[in-house]
């Protein structure tokens, strides 16, 4: 796995190998993300019900702490948002915006950060995505550590050539964009310099052969139809209870 | 070879642009307190991509594979949905933007086409609003930052696009490319 | 024995630069190995990609001649499958890997056999076991070294069991451990019955092999014969005296100690090389030197009064990650503010780059591409020399013996000159050897006597073949 910084902090794709929804399939829990987002048109009575099932749905998955960041990170967009719809509407529509994009923002969660990019890779195949397009987002994931430190050379090499590679403000980027391409070519040449090798190296195994088989398979099992038939049950009890 | 609309070489180059503009976001920190200075690499490299794979759609499949990665990398900060759907948009604005206007290795285009697909970005925050009843709050917060942000930016990113596409003529990269299926 | 492969009169001429193959005939019997040589620029890696098909499949130009394998045309068959009777292997083993663990690698070329997974099973549990890759099989491929990727990379060849391997440069970027154990694992395949044709320039570790037939291809462009005898004019300027001095440098990346507790000191107006195995921090002590890297300790400049930073200038290993000018010219003096011309037509004349000064840099060859960085980095001023990462890579003799020349009039200009190398031949060209490992300095001395040390040597893991001479 990588590591990638963003403002200090370290972003990465760590899967949640804690999380129950590890062991299932991947394609039942895009799914389940799809329909538990319907829940945004719930009134704002039933939303807050449902929130409180989601949160123990969530605990269960042991996914509250990443979801509680997320929302964390929202907290001013949110809080900005409350107060300018509370003026200028009411509070119930604040409170149900609130409580929907709390939703929204974080329940495809549940997919993301417990799928493997390589499960991924298999449930699109399985969707009948073809073999070249899912192969494509397995190398693109692979590829995200090795531009990054392309890109870092690039940077470093052409400092030390007396390039501008920092910007102070708006008016110093405008006046010295031409010398951005100095970035912007090498990054461009190394990135394809690299497809023409994959595609020579993909080419000389037998890529694109009709004949070709996956080792490795998605299974859907008893847990995953079981997970499916609850999570279908709860939006259909609250979609239709009165 | 069997003849595709996208050949497999063309591919991977839309696959490693789309890589490219993940690291440039992460790696990009303007100290400009400006939303959307991200754009300036990320539009630069989604027309130069429109331009090294001439097809239409190439920018918005390098948008989509972008917003793929995003989501998975948690990046952006209204969830994975949001930003996958972003991301999409702006290869998707592009190339409408590029369907309508033409080559942008004349800079005036690549500035107005990365104005443009910058802003569509902009969209699916209203369209996000839209969906949760918001777009009263919505409006209000996205306004101010994307007139200034996703305009400016996007402009400046479509021209840095049109120069390096204009170096990349001259270095003889199109040379380079045209040799290979 | 049957003929597998055959060439008959083929010619490939790129569109981009009017290079690539002049025409040649070539036949490969059945368990039988031929060794291509010739210089940079005589198509070896356009002959590769010609007999394993790539070519026509894969690049447009003028084609002409016709391969046969096991008597079928290469243009006839689909590339896939072109792919289950040939194999080949790149000259870049990192540029080959493309899944995201070890065990994935091997079964990307598995899968598209369309056999059963019960056979793809069996077979990938023998190559594990042949090449003892078990330790590595959920590691990514992007962490192993240079060498374990090129063994990766043939292993997830031979897992797919063609008949006949193709071999680009193979060995150009390993060290000399790496590179024999690599031309013995290709020796075992021929002693099994397969066939093989390997391009090197790399001449020596197959000439010393029995199992390799060598075949010279002629090429297009053959550099002038008299190259070698021209006397080159010094460098224009000179520098004062001085020493380098470096005091308890350490290196810590991401917890990990790059580089322990190293000290030293070089007198200027030296060739220094830097050498060790793959990881044992040599890219990291020259980032430290040039202050591209954070570190502890003392690096320091003492002109014999006063002590100063250093003020060197560095040649990355990629030179792609520097070339964006529409010309030669402009790149060299790209952001040179007040162009010392001296120097200018100077480096021209010794990097042999005048007939390109006008020719866009990405159409360069490799070699060529590597003299321009050196051009250009060596324009700028460094006040006190200039330091190479892996200078040799991927180079011919021809380019080794030009960069040599270059090295010794900077040094005896003054400059200090610091290389990495795996490369132990170019390495014994230096006046001053430092053998580092990831504990530290294992040797540190004049050329000669380090090249000797036999103990050092064995401590880095490092083989200096018999046949591998020294005498400069």
């Amino acid at each position: 796995m990588f590591n990638l910084s963003q403002k200090g902090k370290t972003r990465s794709i760590l899967l949640n190998e804690a999380s129950p929804l590890r062991r299932l399939d991947p394609r039942s829990k895009l799914f389940v993300s799809i329909a538990l987002s319907l829940a945004v048109m719930l009134p704002l009575d039933k939303l807050i019900i449902f929130i409180g099932v989601y949160i123990i749905f969530i605990a269960w998955a042991r996914l509250l702490l990443e979801m509680a960041r997320q929302t964390w990170r929202l907290r001013w967009i949110l809080l900005f948002l409350f107060v300018i719809d509370w003026w200028l509407v009411s509070f119930e529509l604040a409170a149900v915006i609130t409580l929907r994009l709390i939703l929204l923002s974080g329940v495809f969660a549940l997919f993301f950060s417990t799928t493997s990019t390589n499960e991924l890779s298999m449930a699109l195949e399985s969707l009948r995505i073809p073999y070249r397009f899912a192969f494509s987002i397995n190398l693109a994931f692979q590829s995200i550590g090795l531009l990054q430190e392309e890109w870092q050379a690039i940077r470093e090499a052409q400092q030390s050539r007396g390039i501008l590679v920092k910007f102070d403000g708006i008016r110093q980027l405008i006046k010295q964009v031409n010398d951005l391409i100095a970035l912007t070519v090498p990054a461009i040449v190394l990135a394809t310099r690299r497809a023409w090798a994959i595609t020579e190296a993909a080419y000389s195994r037998g890529f694109d052969s009709p004949q070709r088989v996956s080792y490795y398979q998605l299974q859907m099992n008893w847990i995953d139809w079981l997970f499916i038939g609850l999570i279908l049950a709860i939006m259909l009890t609250f979609i239709f209870w009165r | 070879m069997k003849t595709r609309y996208f050949s497999t070489f063309q591919l991977f180059l839309m696959t490693l642009f789309a890589v490219l503009i993940v690291v440039a976001k992460i790696a990009l920190r303007l100290p400009l307190q400006l939303s959307g200075h991200s754009g300036v690499f990320w539009m630069a490299i989604i027309i130069v991509g429109s331009r090294v794979v001439p097809k239409i759609g190439s920018a918005s499949l390098i948008g989509l594979l972008s917003g793929i990665l995003a989501s998975f990398l948690g990046l952006g900060d209204f969830g994975a949905i949001n930003t996958l759907l972003s991301y999409t948009m702006i290869g998707v604005g592009t190339d409408l933007a590029l369907l309508l206007l033409g080559n942008p290795e004349n800079l005036f285009v690549a500035g107005i086409a990365g104005a443009l697909g910058h802003f569509c970005k902009f969209l699916v925050k209203w369209a996000f609003g839209a969906i949760t009843g918001a777009p009263v709050g919505f409006i209000a917060l996205g306004l101010a930052k994307a007139i200034v942000g996703y305009i400016v930016f996007g402009a400046i990113g479509g021209i840095l696009g049109g120069l390096t596409l204009i170096a990349l003529r001259k270095a003889g990269y199109f040379k380079y490319l045209q040799e290979k299926k | 024995m049957p003929v597998v492969l055959e060439a008959q009169e083929i010619s490939f001429i790129y569109p981009q630069n009017n290079r690539g193959l002049a025409p040649v005939s070539l036949s490969l019997a059945e368990n039988e190995g031929v060794f291509i040589s010739g210089n940079s620029g005589s198509g070896k890696s356009t002959f590769t990609r010609c007999l394993s098909g790539l070519i026509p499949h894969l690049y447009r130009g003028e084609f002409s001649g016709k391969v046969l394998i096991h008597g079928d045309s290469t243009q006839d068959l689909p590339m896939w499958e072109l792919a289950d009777r040939v194999g080949l292997v790149f000259q870049n083993p990192a540029h080959q890997m493309l899944a995201p663990t070890v065990e994935a690698e091997i079964l990307f070329g598995l899968e598209n056999l369309g056999i059963s997974r019960a056979d793809m099973k069996q077979r990938l549990e023998e190559i594990f076991g042949f090449f003892k890759l078990e330790p590595f099989r959920n590691r990514s491929p992007h962490t192993l070294s240079g060498g374990e990727q090129q063994k990766l990379a043939l292993a997830s060849i031979l897992a797919r069991q063609p008949e006949i391997f193709i071999f680009d440069e193979p060995l150009s970027m390993l060290d000399t451990t790496s590179a024999l154990e690599f031309v013995a694992h290709v020796e075992n395949l021929i002693n099994k019955g397969k066939s093989a044709v390997i391009c090197e320039h790399r001449d020596k570790f197959l000439e010393n092999s029995t199992h390799f037939r060598k075949f010279l291809l002629p090429g297009i462009h053959q550099p002038p014969a008299e190259q070698q005898d021209i006397t080159h004019p010094d460098y224009p300027e000179s520098l004062d005296q001085f020493q380098l001095q470096v005091r308890n440098l350490s290196v810590e990346k991401s917890g990990n100690k790059i580089i322990r507790e190293m000290s030293f000191s070089l007198d200027s107006g030296q060739i220094v090389a830097i050498v060790g195995r793959n990881g044992a921090g040599k890219t990291t002590l020259l980032r430290s030197l040039v202050g591209l890297q954070k570190h502890n300790g003392d690096i320091c400049i003492n002109n014999g009064t006063i002590n100063q930073k250093p003020h060197f200038r560095m040649v990355f290993q990629n030179p792609d990650i520097q070339l964006f000018n529409p010309s030669v010219k402009d790149e060299i003096l790209f952001k040179v503010s007040r162009p010392n011309m001296q120097r200018y037509e100077w480096l021209l004349e010794m990097l042999d780059l005048r007939r390109y000064e006008d020719t866009p840099p990405l159409l360069l060859s490799e070699g060529e591409k590597r003299r321009l960085a050196l051009a250009l980095t060596l324009m700028q001023n460094g006040k006190h020399g200039v330091l190479l990462d892996e200078p040799a890579l991927g180079q011919d003799q021809h380019h080794k013996d030009i960069l040599i020349q270059l090295l010794k009039k900077l040094s005896q200009a003054g400059f200090l000159v610091i290389f990495t190398t795996h490369d132990l031949e170019l390495a014994a060209h230096a006046d001053h050897l430092i053998l580092i490992s990831p504990q530290g300095i294992v040797a540190d001395g004049p050329t000669h006597e380090v090249l000797h040390a036999d103990s050092a040597w064995q401590q880095i893991g490092l083989v200096r073949p018999d046949w591998m001479t020294f005498d400069v």
